[in-house]
This record gives C-alpha cells, sequence and structure tokens, in this order.
C-alpha cells in the first residue's frame, strides 16, 4: 500500500491509486490522495507533506462528512453537498473530474459492486464522448473506423476493469487483461482493414506488437514489484488484525480473569470456579470459533449438543462444581429431547448439591429411536429408599418429567458409594 | 478419568517418564504432583529436543502435549520411530484441548492414550502405570468421540451380541491375537461389547467398576479398550472419515 502511495503522491495522479487499489479506501493515507487529486482537479498546491497512517475524519478533511478534501469546499464525497459545490467552484473541469471520481466510487468504500457499476456507465460515456470529440476535431477521420475504434476502446476498458476493485494479484486478473488485449489487438486489426490494404495491417499489427513487448519489458520489473508489495501490505494487514483481535480477546477475558483469582486466591473454590468459567469461555472462543469456519455446523444440527452445554456450564458456575460431559450423536430439539434436558439438568443440581463432591461426570447419547442420559458423580451417595415420601424433589423433576414423555429413570446409589441417574426416553419421529 | 487400579502394575517408581511441554510452568506442576511416584528423566518443550530425549533415554513412558512450538505432538512419535526401530517409549497424551482434531490426531499418530490436563495427580499416575503396561486410557471425553465416529447399524448390534460375549473369555492377553485375522470391515465397527466398555468409559467409570457392571474382568475391559485404540488407529471406516471431515481432521 504505502508504495502505491508513494508513487501516487509522487505523480500526483490520483487515477494510479483508484487503478491499483480501489478496494479498501479506508487504508488509504487520504491527505496524499487529497494533495494530488487536488493538483489535478483544483490545481490547489499538492507539496502539501505528507503523513502516513492518519486516522480518517482528521481536521484536515472534510468537516461535514469525514471524507476527502480539506474543507468542504474540495470535499469530492458524493453525499456531501459542499462537495458538489466544490466541484462547482473547481469549474467545469472541477465538474468532469468530479463525476469521473464518482463514477469510479472513491466516495464508497465498502460498496465494491456499485462502484464496477458506475465504473461500467463511465466507460461507455467517456468512449462515447471521445469517440464524438475525436471526429468533431479531426474531420478527415473516416467515419467507418467510429465501429473499431469504439470496440478498441471497450477492449481497454474490459482490461482495465479488472484492476478496479479486484485482486491485482488473482490469476482472474491477469485473464482479464489478456482477454482485453487480445480484443484490442482485434479492434485495431479491424480498423486497419476498414482503411484498406490487408497487408499493411500485418506491418501495423507487428509494430503494435513490438512497442507493447518493448513497454512490457520495461514496466515488468516495476509492475510485479508494485504487486508484489501489495499482496505483502495485504497480509501483513490481515495479520496484524488479527493479532489485534486475539489480543483484544485475551485481554477482556483471561487477563481479567487473571486478576480475579489473583484477588480471590484465599477462597479456592470461587478461584477455581472462575478459573473454569474462563477456560470454558476461552475454549469455546478458540475451537467455535474456527468451527464456525468449518462445514457442517448447521444450527439444527447441534440443538441438544448446544443446550446440553449451556445447561452444564450454568450448573458449574452456579454450584462451583466441575462436570465432565460428554455427548454422542445430535438431534434437533423436541419435546421428549427437552425433558430429558431438564431431568439432566435436575439430576447434575442434586448431584452438586448433595454428592459432596465437586466433580461430576454426564453422558448423553442420542440415537435414531432413543437418547439416554447418565450422570453420575463418586460422591456421598443415599440410600433412594430411605428418601420420605414428602421429598418430591427428585420424584417430580427427573422422575415424571421424563415418565410424562414415555421415559423412564432410575436412580442408582448407595451411602458412600456415589449416585448414578439413568435417564431415558424416546425420540418420536 | 480414573485409570484402572485393579491391573498388576509395575511398582511406580521405576516407571520412567519424560515430559513433552512447551510450558515449563506446567512441567513444574506436573513433577510436583507425580515426582513422588514416577521416575522423571527429562522434559522437552519442542519436537526436535523431544525426539532427542526419548531416543537417548529410551523412557518407559512419554507425556506428551498436543501442540508444541515447532509442530505437534504427534511428529514426536513420527520422529522417534523414524530413528529407531525398536523404541520402547509408549505415549499418552496430555493436553487442555479437547478437540477431537487434537484427541484423533495424537490417537492416530500411536498415542495409547489421551488424558486432559485438568486430571488430578493420583488419576495421571494411574493412567501413566496403564500406558507403561500397553494399556489403553480413554478419558470419557475420548470414548464419546469413539462411540461418535463408530456410530453402529443397531441391526448389526443385535446380531453380534450373543458370539461376542461368548468368545469374550477366551481372549485374556495381547490385543493383536483378537483383531489381526479379522477382515477389514471388522475393524470398521465396534463389537457391541466394545461399544458397552466405551458408553462406561464416558460414563466416568473405571475399568475395574466396568468389569464389575458387566461381569467380566478389570482385563478384559482393558482388552476391549485396546482393541477400540486399535481400531481407532487403523480404521477407514467411512464414518470415521466423514466424522473427521467435519471436525476437520484429515
Amino acid at each position: 500500500m504505502t508504495r502505491i502511495f508513494d508513487f501516487a503522491a509522487s505523480t500526483g495522479f490520483p487515477g494510479c491509486v483508484l487503478a491499483t487499489d480501489g478496494r479498501d479506501w479506508s487504508h488509504v493515507d487520504r491527505r496524499a490522495f487529497n494533495s494530488s487529486a487536488a493538483l489535478v482537479a483544483f490545481g490547489v498546491d499538492a507539496t502539501t507533506p505528507v503523513k502516513r497512517d492518519r486516522p480518517v475524519g482528521g481536521p484536515q478533511d472534510c468537516w461535514r462528512c469525514g471524507g476527502f478534501g480539506r474543507s468542504p469546499t474540495w470535499c469530492v464525497t458524493v453525499d456531501c453537498s459542499s462537495g458538489v459545490r466544490g466541484a462547482w467552484a473547481g469549474g467545469r473541469f472541477g465538474v468532469i473530474v468530479y463525476g469521473i471520481l464518482w463514477a469510479i466510487g472513491v466516495d464508497q468504500p465498502n460498496q465494491p459492486r456499485r462502484r464496477q457499476l458506475r465504473y461500467d456507465l463511465g466507460v461507455v460515456a467517456l468512449t462515447g464522448a471521445g469517440l464524438v470529440v475525436v471526429f468533431v476535431l479531426m474531420p478527415s477521420v473516416p467515419a467507418q473506423l467510429l465501429g473499431p475504434l469504439g470496440f478498441v476502446a471497450f477492449a481497454l476498458a474490459f482490461s482495465a476493469r479488472s484492476t478496479v476493485g479486484a485482486d491485482l494479484v488473482s490469476g482472474r486478473a491477469f485473464s482479464r487483461i489478456a482477454v482485453g488485449l487480445v480484443l484490442m489487438f482485434a479492434g485495431l486489426f479491424a480498423g486497419a482493414a476498414v482503411l484498406g490494404d490487408i497487408g499493411q495491417v500485418w506491418v501495423m499489427g507487428a509494430a503494435i506488437a513490438a512497442v507493447a513487448a518493448g513497454v512490457g519489458v520495461v514496466l515488468a520489473p516495476w509492475l510485479r514489484e508494485l504487486i508484489d508489495g501489495a499482496s505483502t501490505d495485504r497480509i501483513e494487514r490481515v495479520r496484524a488484525e488479527e493479532r489485534a483481535d486475539i489480543a483484544a480477546h485475551l485481554h477482556d477475558s483471561v487477563l481479567q480473569t487473571l486478576t480475579l483469582i489473583q484477588n480471590r486466591s484465599h477462597e479456592p473454590q470461587i478461584a477455581s470456579s472462575l478459573a473454569y468459567q474462563q477456560e470454558r469461555e476461552l475454549r469455546s472462543w478458540l475451537y467455535e470459533h474456527a468451527a464456525d469456519r468449518g462445514a457442517d455446523t448447521s444450527a439444527a444440527n447441534a440443538l441438544v449438543r448446544s443446550k446440553l452445554a449451556g445447561v452444564s456450564a450454568a450448573v458449574e458456575d452456579d454450584y462451583l462444581v466441575a462436570i465432565d460431559l460428554v455427548c454422542v450423536g445430535d438431534a434437533t430439539l423436541s419435546t421428549p429431547l427437552n425433558a430429558l434436558i431438564g431431568a439432566v439438568r435436575e439430576a447434575l443440581i442434586n448431584a452438586a448439591k448433595f454428592s459432596e463432591t465437586t466433580s461430576i461426570s454426564a453422558f448423553v447419547e442420542v440415537g435414531a429411536e432413543r437418547a439416554e442420559a447418565f450422570v453420575r458423580d463418586r460422591g456421598a451417595g443415599f440410600d433412594p429408599e430411605a428418601v420420605p415420601a414428602d421429598r418430591r424433589g427428585i420424584a417430580d423433576s427427573i422422575i415424571d418429567r421424563v415418565a410424562r414423555v414415555g421415559g423412564a429413570a432410575r436412580i442408582r446409589s448407595s451411602p458412600g458409594d456415589g449416585t448414578e441417574v439413568h435417564i431415558e426416553v424416546p425420540i418420536d419421529s | 478419568m480414573t485409570a484402572n487400579d485393579a491391573l498388576p502394575a509395575k511398582p511406580r517408581r521405576e516407571i520412567r517418564v519424560v515430559i513433552v511441554d512447551d510450558h515449563s510452568l506446567f512441567r513444574q506442576g506436573i513433577t510436583a504432583g507425580i515426582g513422588a511416584h514416577v521416575d522423571l528423566v527429562g522434559e522437552a518443550d519442542d519436537v526436535g529436543s523431544a525426539i532427542d530425549l526419548i531416543v537417548a533415554e529410551a523412557p518407559d513412558v512419554a507425556l506428551l502435549d498436543v501442540h508444541l512450538p515447532s509442530g505437534l505432538g504427534g511428529d514426536v512419535i513420527t520422529g522417534v520411530a523414524e530413528r529407531t526401530q525398536s523404541s520402547p517409549t509408549r505415549y499418552l497424551g496430555l493436553s487442555v484441548s479437547d478437540a477431537p482434531q487434537d484427541v484423533l490426531g495424537l490417537v492416530r499418530a500411536g498415542a495409547r492414550g489421551y488424558v486432559v490436563k485438568r486430571i488430578d495427580s493420583i488419576d495421571l499416575v494411574d493412567a501413566i502405570a496403564q500406558v507403561a503396561e500397553g494399556n489403553a486410557v480413554f478419558s470419557p471425553k475420548l470414548a464419546g468421540f469413539v462411540l461418535d465416529a463408530f456410530a453402529t447399524n443397531p441391526d448389526r448390534s443385535a446380531q453380534d451380541s450373543r458370539t461376542d460375549d461368548a468368545v469374550e473369555d477366551t481372549i485374556n492377553d495381547h490385543t493383536s491375537g483378537a483383531t489381526d485375522g479379522s477382515n477389514s470391515s471388522d475393524i470398521d465397527l465396534l463389537t457391541p461389547r466394545e461399544r458397552e466398555v466405551m458408553q462406561h468409559l464416558a460414563r466416568g467409570y473405571t475399568y475395574k467398576e466396568i468389569g464389575t457392571e458387566l461381569h467380566i474382568s478389570a482385563r478384559t475391559v482393558e482388552t476391549h479398550a485396546s482393541a477400540v485404540l486399535r481400531k481407532l488407529q487403523l480404521s477407514n471406516r467411512h464414518e470415521l472419515a466423514h466424522w473427521a471431515a467435519r471436525n476437520r481432521l484429515l
């Protein structure tokens, strides 16, 4: 990017900036652009020192819209009314340049489609205007040339378009340029043929090819460097953004939690719970973030799993325990599965409250016809027979809940030997 | 994950262990936790030095982190295999990551098991003893992955369940005999018994508890677990491939 800029700034020609990178204008140093654009459009002194990487909307930009221009008078942003006035102030030439800038969409950084459309329209208009000018100024030019010349102009525009708003280094851009050049030569040949002797056509073609080859040889190293620089800059920018993203996330989450843990280190349960929460959060950020980019993670597919993960996380947080949750299979939520998840939640809470351990295992397997869940702790355990009949917690929240959807729950426990709750529901398809 | 404490284990002092992990803080923590129970012979913090260390020391067990600065834990296993033909070292994966690609990648590279770093020291010492014996160590998560990846056709399970029980008591020694002669499709399926063992492991049971539960010996449970580990390492089963692709493993 900077290289492109140096070039643009040194030539003072905004078209170079536009042609080499029409994509993301927020990264363009506006003053560099402005000074060069102003030189061309309004004859303003372009020797203003160029300072790079200035934040957008600084005092030197148009204070009405934050767009290009050192003041609203010179603002070329299309939606800024002062820009239009500025163009008028620049005279007819200003209006034309403004029109061109508008056509290539200088002012709309994030709308490549719109810009391309405008570019196409602009090319049509300019070609038409150019041809009219040629034929008006030079009446000696035979009218038969109108078609071939127009064709050539469009061929050039076609290949040039590939460099506007497109990735310069992509193979597609190059192939478009190649196609454009072929079309252009075809047009020239057609023009020569119209003029007469087909033998001259070959001579002319050879001459043009030689000149083009010469220009290509001269420009190739520079072009190469320009393209390499552009892609390197882009990669570096993406990397820097990613680094900043990670740093911001770590700062907001991990560092904060570590501070909290230091402060609460005399309360081991809370410290450990904080650590678990943070671990879970970071894990989901790291891996689910990555999974988002993969295929086959449709929302409908992940429902039981993600809901269980949420339930388990909530119990971990509320009761300061660690739950080892393992899910096999998955399905969209349905009434029986919701009942299963609710019962699992109750079982987890019971284990967290009464088992006197801080570690619980939960295993849920969703099959084609039924779903099963096991919630197990190695804690105190109890005698299920000895639970008074008026203690309705287990009966209501676990057993009855799954019985209503045709399932069953069994509780296996004995004092000192932990507890396992087995929940099973049928899945009606 | 609590490993099976009923299996005959060598006296723990004799197990020679190296730790391969790039976090020195974590290595210190492990050393403090298990140092009294095993013979820690070295530490390494990247792939190259880990390979050198393991080739030189030939420890019984290497605790292997999944992600190292210069590669993956699996690279250590393959690197050692390239350097020496007969390394006695067995590998136990140890990582903060539960991500399927990490777990499966390490197991498929040849690790005998996988536990998460959250594991407490006593369980870790048990797991090390298991791996030193050549046994498989499954964390509940890993067992869950296996069940997911090898989700079997229920019809087939019903047919197989009887024959599987019949041969069970005849299996008593090494795992190799159990699956070597079988045709390739067998390696792509879990037997119903193996499924049961995996389900119990996923529920947080130890081998011993599973044995009691299923009325078989703890050793037989271990045999099933090792057979599953082999299948996990060797299978090209369609579902495994699909599952792996879905989880971006292969």
